[in-house]
């Protein structure tokens, strides 16, 4: 079983606590206009990208080992990991085999029943949560959001969740959206971060402006009163 | 003659810095240790070099007190007591720095000053304002680069005090280390490396490594030389392995015959210097140091020192593309393994009657370049813009550093957002101490703190001597000439926000 994989980096500090081992899957099924990772959302159906590597687990494995001692853990992105269940899931267990800690980076849009599955098997997920109002979600990413709180929602009650993400994006009123989340957060699982990500413009037809300062510290304060006491801007 | 009324005219030193200046070329005018023309031609064709040490050595290169003694019994050449309090403490410190020579007339080593310092430690807001005022009078008296405190491995108190200050003050002086082990909590660890990423000290020494070199009574001294304490070495020579690859016909040319020949040149150069300090210059016989039992001459050893390794592969294997090159290749750093464990093998070879701690050998060192070299890389370091992938840069630097004990050490710079997750650090860190990397050093890219090659200047102050102006510590000369020789402004950013 090959994986499609677009990149692999031995260290990171950005992608979860410590020093990770990030590998970037291949394919979303999201795509979002903001997306700052574009090249990872399309699977050649012929498996001709140039770019994209095909590699076994085991292949993975033997990058890993030879970085063991370097990393916190593996963090698994993308893309949309979850896309690829069953080599994920291979990846994750042989990962457990070798006491590495795993994360991954989601969109949350997967069957439940599989979330439920795929769960057992890594430490933590950093989920992001794109907006919570169901026209916007449609119109920024293709897919309805029911989905996604669903399996956060469950995630959190597992204490399976690092980080929540949301980028602030322009145009979007994420008043809405910072409330839903930061209620859940403080009901299930108040030692979960909050991340509120500006938005930053990567792709140069898209015309748009960051979100000022004042706009993402009223956000923070708005979900510090609702309970949740780990926001962190970036 | 010229060179003296030059130096006296010099509008851009100090007095202290001329009193230095002077001081040396009175020993210069001193022809006592009679080397060979054969040891002269290597040194005019720049292979060996005495680093400047001076015609007479009259005092040994570094000089490890053992403070602790110090701390428990005062001294009665300099009229001190025990202390019985923090001030005292620092007070009875402080003085005695300034009567503990070296090579640059300033300590290179001030002791495991938390371990020092700790049991006077009571109320923690004095004892941080005292710390403070301390190592502020470091920095603006003991003028140079090279002065070098320690702490570690286990938290104290007064370490965490340190590393508090060092990250507000934001000094040059003194160097630092932080004795890293698995005792060192990750606590103590993390402090480090935000005061490491604000002001681009501590190193992070392997004490795992230098314990089992030296035993426990050991200290990082001058640039990050791994010494005895109650000692330190009677002086550092070092070897030009480019230009001694110049000298050959081919690998087995220079394994065989010219690397022999270098060292025993290098070594009987040690030898005469040695033999000067020790049974003319009256040193060991007249230094209180010596009376009052804080350094003796069993202690002492000495350093061979070498630079441009990988400009010695590259030459020797005719590699011009960067894949071929050491830092890049099996075959290159294969190679370069095997010079270092010949240069080893041809230096322990050598007796050295004076040198009995580290059994009559001499200890080899990696040389941290100065700034008259040409295209030569200090010790066994990548070129700076050439290093590989961190952990690709750090497993190899990981293979020669194990052969180094008076010294060794690679630089790795850092973006800003490392100090967002000091963990990421912590964690390369801990892999490096895993794989034996000696001696961990980082900064922050464009902070004005900076490590040049081992010693620690400002950007800020290397601006003004460009400008012509006045400045406090005689090691910003050195660190202008150093930036500009080993591109130091080219060394590989290790970008954290991918």
């Amino acid at each position: 079983m090959l994986g499609a994989i677009n990149k692999i980096l031995k260290h990171s500090a950005v992608d979860g606590p410590g020093n990770r081992f990030v590998i970037f899957f291949q394919g979303c099924n999201f795509n979002c206009s903001y997306c700052h990772n574009p090249e990872t959302i399309q699977v050649c159906p012929t498996s001709s990208s140039p770019k994209v590597n095909y590699l076994s687990v085991s292949c993975i494995m033997e990058q890993i080992e030879k970085v063991k001692h370097f990393i916190s853990g593996v963090t698994i992105s993308g893309g949309e990991c979850t896309l690829q269940y069953d080599f994920l899931k291979k990846l994750l267990i042989e990962c457990r085999h070798k006491n590495i800690s795993t994360f991954i980076d989601t969109n949350a849009h997967l069957e439940f029943e599989k979330m439920k599955e795929l769960s057992l098997y890594f430490d933590k997920a950093m989920p992001d949560i794109k907006v919570f109002n169901e026209n916007q979600h449609f119109k920024l990413t293709g897919k309805l959001p029911d989905l996604v709180f669903k399996n956060i929602e469950f995630l959190l009650q597992r204490n399976k969740v690092y980080e929540i993400r949301t980028v602030i994006y322009p145009e979007i009123d994420y008043k809405e959206t910072v409330e839903k989340v930061s209620s859940l957060i403080a009901k299930l699982n108040k030692a979960v971060t909050y991340k509120l990500i500006k938005f930053r413009n990567y792709r140069a037809h898209l015309n748009l402006q960051s979100p000022s300062d004042k706009t993402m510290l009223e956000l923070k304060d708005m979900a510090e009163n609702l309970g949740c006491s780990n926001i962190m801007i970036t | 003659m010229s060179n003296i009324l030059n130096i006296i005219k010099n509008k851009q030193l100090t007095h202290e810095q001329k009193v230095t200046s002077l001081s040396r070329e009175a020993e210069n005018t001193l022809d006592v240790l009679h080397l060979s023309p054969k040891i002269k031609e290597f040194m005019e064709k720049k292979i060996i070099c005495d680093l400047f040490e001076g015609n007479a050595p009259y005092r040994p290169r570094y000089i490890l007190p053992n403070y602790e003694k110090f701390m428990n019994q005062g001294s009665k050449f300099l009229k001190l007591d025990v202390p019985t309090n923090l001030y005292e403490a620092v007070n009875n410190l402080l003085i005695l720095y300034k009567h503990t020579p070296s090579i640059t007339n300033f300590p290179v080593f001030l002791g495991e000053i938390d371990k020092l310092l700790e049991p006077f430690i009571e109320n923690e807001q004095e004892a941080y304002s005292i710390i403070k005022l301390f190592l502020t009078h470091i920095d603006r008296t003991l003028t140079d680069s090279f002065v070098h405190a320690n702490i570690g491995p286990e938290e104290t108190k007064a370490g965490m005090l340190i590393l508090k200050a060092e990250a507000e003050l934001v000094n040059a002086v003194p160097n630092l280390t932080l004795k890293y082990s698995a005792k060192t909590s990750d606590a103590f660890a993390l402090e480090a490396i935000q005061t490491g990423l604000k002001a681009a000290k501590p190193y992070f020494a392997n004490h795992n490594l230098f314990t089992n070199d030296f035993g426990y009574n050991y200290g990082i001294a001058s640039c990050y030389n791994g010494l005895p304490t109650g000692g330190g070495s009677y002086t550092l020579t070092r070897m030009n392995l480019k230009n001694l690859s110049f000298e050959s016909t081919g690998i087995e040319d220079f394994l065989n015959t010219i690397l022999p020949k270098g060292v025993r040149l290098m070594c009987e150069m040690m030898d005469k210097r040695i033999q000067f300090l020790v049974e003319e210059s009256g040193f060991f016989e007249s230094s209180f140091l010596v009376e009052e039992g804080l350094i003796s001459k069993e202690r002492f050893t000495a350093m061979f020192g070498i630079h441009g390794l990988a400009e010695c592969v590259n030459h020797l294997i005719k590699a011009e593309n960067i894949q071929d090159k050491f830092g890049h290749s099996k075959k290159a750093d294969n190679l370069g393994l095997k010079i270092i464990q010949h240069l080893e093998k041809e230096v322990n070879e050598h007796h050295n009657k004076y040198c009995e701690v580290s059994n009559h050998q001499f200890l080899l060192h990696a040389q941290c370049g100065i700034g008259t070299d040409v295209c030569t890389t200090p010790g066994c370091r990548i070129p700076a813009g050439e290093e590989p992938e961190l952990l690709d840069q750090i497993m190899q630097a990981s293979q020669f550093q194990k052969y180094f004990p008076s010294g060794v050490s690679d630089i790795f710079t850092f973006d800003e957002t490392a100090s967002k997750n000091p963990k990421y650090v912590l964690d390369i860190i801990k892999g490096a101490m895993k794989s034996d990397l000696r001696m961990f050093s980082f900064y922050t890219k464009n902070n004005d703190l900076i490590r040049i090659t081992g010693y620690l200047v400002k950007r800020s102050e290397m601006e003004k001597y460009r400008n012509g102006e006045k400045v406090l510590k005689d090691t910003v000369e050195l660190g202008v000439a150093s930036s500009k020789s080993f591109n130091i402004d080219k060394r590989k950013l290790i970008q954290t926000n991918n």
